[in-house]
């Protein structure tokens, strides 16, 4: 009988962290070969600019989608045409124009960190810290 | 019948048998069954004059009279009749839109009603809730974002900043020409130039084309399905910091994620130093009530 409740107790506690973690993917290990940058906006662009990356290092190659404010970029960097290589959170490599990008400090917390990471679905992401 | 089924006779027989032998029992026993006759004819009568009732106004309303801690007060507002509750998802009950009446740059009141009854509350709502339809957006996305910027209220904002939707000069007049150059017959329906800024059935237009963008980045950026929570930073805070606001821990902070801002930008826009990304989800939750789970796109 003490067995049942335990195993109760355990199955609860698995079904509340599934509710309370589930939507959250959470960092797995460091993204090695990766930084992370920013977009080189100003805080008015950052608000309206979209910045797109592409899938190859030219000005005409098709447009993947948007950079988002921070970016995991390859490192060393990997500079072609004027281009940086970066990866998307999709995985995908894409390409984004190396004037659209400065290192990552934050403005209103210059202290905070970010790092590439793997994520638990197995995609890239960024983690922030201080 | 023989001996042994005699012997199973069922004892409500027995008993029955028993005062039927009694004096002045049969008389009893018929008295009883002339009044369990006339009930059935009663009950009887009363279920076929049964009729379906058509509710008209909102249900009786429990009135709490000890205020139950930690429970916000809900009030219910009998408006207008929501003909949305299928993509609302919400039971029509009135529950969504818990707007605290700080909308980001209009500081309207969102009340306690649902976010398209708030919409569907102003003479403009049905068009613009044709128009996020026509867009291809789920009419509470577009509801819950008016609700949140200006309570649904046409006022003015700050800087180029106007109109039910808070939507900038520049955002405004880039999102309408999208939207009139997807669809042309939008044309006949609209508040030419900026005018129609202040024009909230034309500016719903805008809001909802800058929706739909919104929910196709986070897409192309991996966000399988991108909800109204997801989309409100990119409608709040634009393309570049919404992706990463969508994309972000809940326990990472909002200055560790939006690092383009200043202190005083964030501030101006509600964000406390040191608020997590998952306060912030909340918050805006709070104001938008269950639309904020909901899908963007329709």
């Amino acid at each position: 009988m003490r067995g049942f409740a335990v195993a109760i107790a355990v199955l609860a506690c698995a079904a509340l962290a599934g509710r309370v973690f589930g939507q959250e993917v959470r960092p797995v290990r460091p993204l090695s070969g990766y930084k992370c940058m920013m977009l080189n906006l100003t805080q008015q662009q950052f608000m309206t600019v979209r910045v797109p990356v592409r899938a190859q290092p030219f000005a005409s190659a098709p447009e993947v989608g948007w950079a988002g404010a921070n970016v995991a970029v390859r490192y060393p960097l990997h500079l072609v045409n004027g281009f940086i290589e970066a990866l998307f959170p999709t995985g995908a490599t894409v390409w984004i124009e190396s004037d659209r990008l400065r290192p990552y400090k934050s403005l209103s917390d210059p202290a905070a960190t970010c790092t590439p990471a793997i994520m638990s679905n197995g995609k890239p992401g960024l983690v922030f810290a201080h | 019948m023989d001996a042994r089924e005699q012997g199973r006779r069922p004892w409500w027989n027995e008993i029955g048998q028993r005062l039927s032998r009694t004096p002045g029992c049969r008389r009893t026993s018929l008295s009883a069954a002339t009044i369990a006759v006339g009930l059935a004819l009663e009950c009887c009568r009363g279920a076929s004059g049964q009729v379906p009732a058509t509710l008209n106004g909102p249900p009786v309303q429990v009135q709490p009279y000890v205020a139950e801690p930690g429970v916000p007060l809900i009030t219910i507002n009998p408006g207008t009749v929501n003909p949305f509750t299928g993509v609302d998802g919400g039971d029509g009950s009135g529950t969504e839109g818990g707007g605290d009446g700080t909308g980001d740059s209009g500081g309207g009141t969102s009340g306690s009603s649902t976010a398209l009854d708030t919409l569907l509350g102003q003479s403009w709502g049905a068009t613009a809730i044709a128009n996020a339809e026509q867009l291809g957006v789920n009419p509470s996305a577009l509801a819950a974002t008016c609700v949140v910027e200006s309570g649904c209220q046409n006022v003015a904002g700050s800087g180029t900043i106007a109109g039910a939707f808070q939507m900038s000069a520049a955002t405004y007049t880039a999102m309408i020409n999208q939207a009139l150059s997807n669809d042309p017959s939008l044309a006949s329906e609209i508040t030419p130039g900026l005018a129609g800024q202040m024009d909230p059935a034309t500016e719903s237009i805008a809001a909802a084309e800058y929706l739909m963008q919104g929910a196709e980045a986070l897409q192309n950026a991996g966000v399988g399905s991108p909800t109204v929570l997801d989309v409100r930073g990119y409608y709040n805070f634009g393309p570049a910091n919404g992706e990463a606001l969508a994309l972000a821990n809940s326990d990472e902070t909002m200055s560790q994620v939006l690092s383009g801002l200043s202190t005083q930008t964030l501030a101006a826009n509600g964000i406390s130093p040191g608020e997590t990304v998952g306060q912030w989800r909340a918050s805006v939750s709070a104001k938008i009530g269950n639309a904020a789970g909901q899908s963007v796109l329709s």
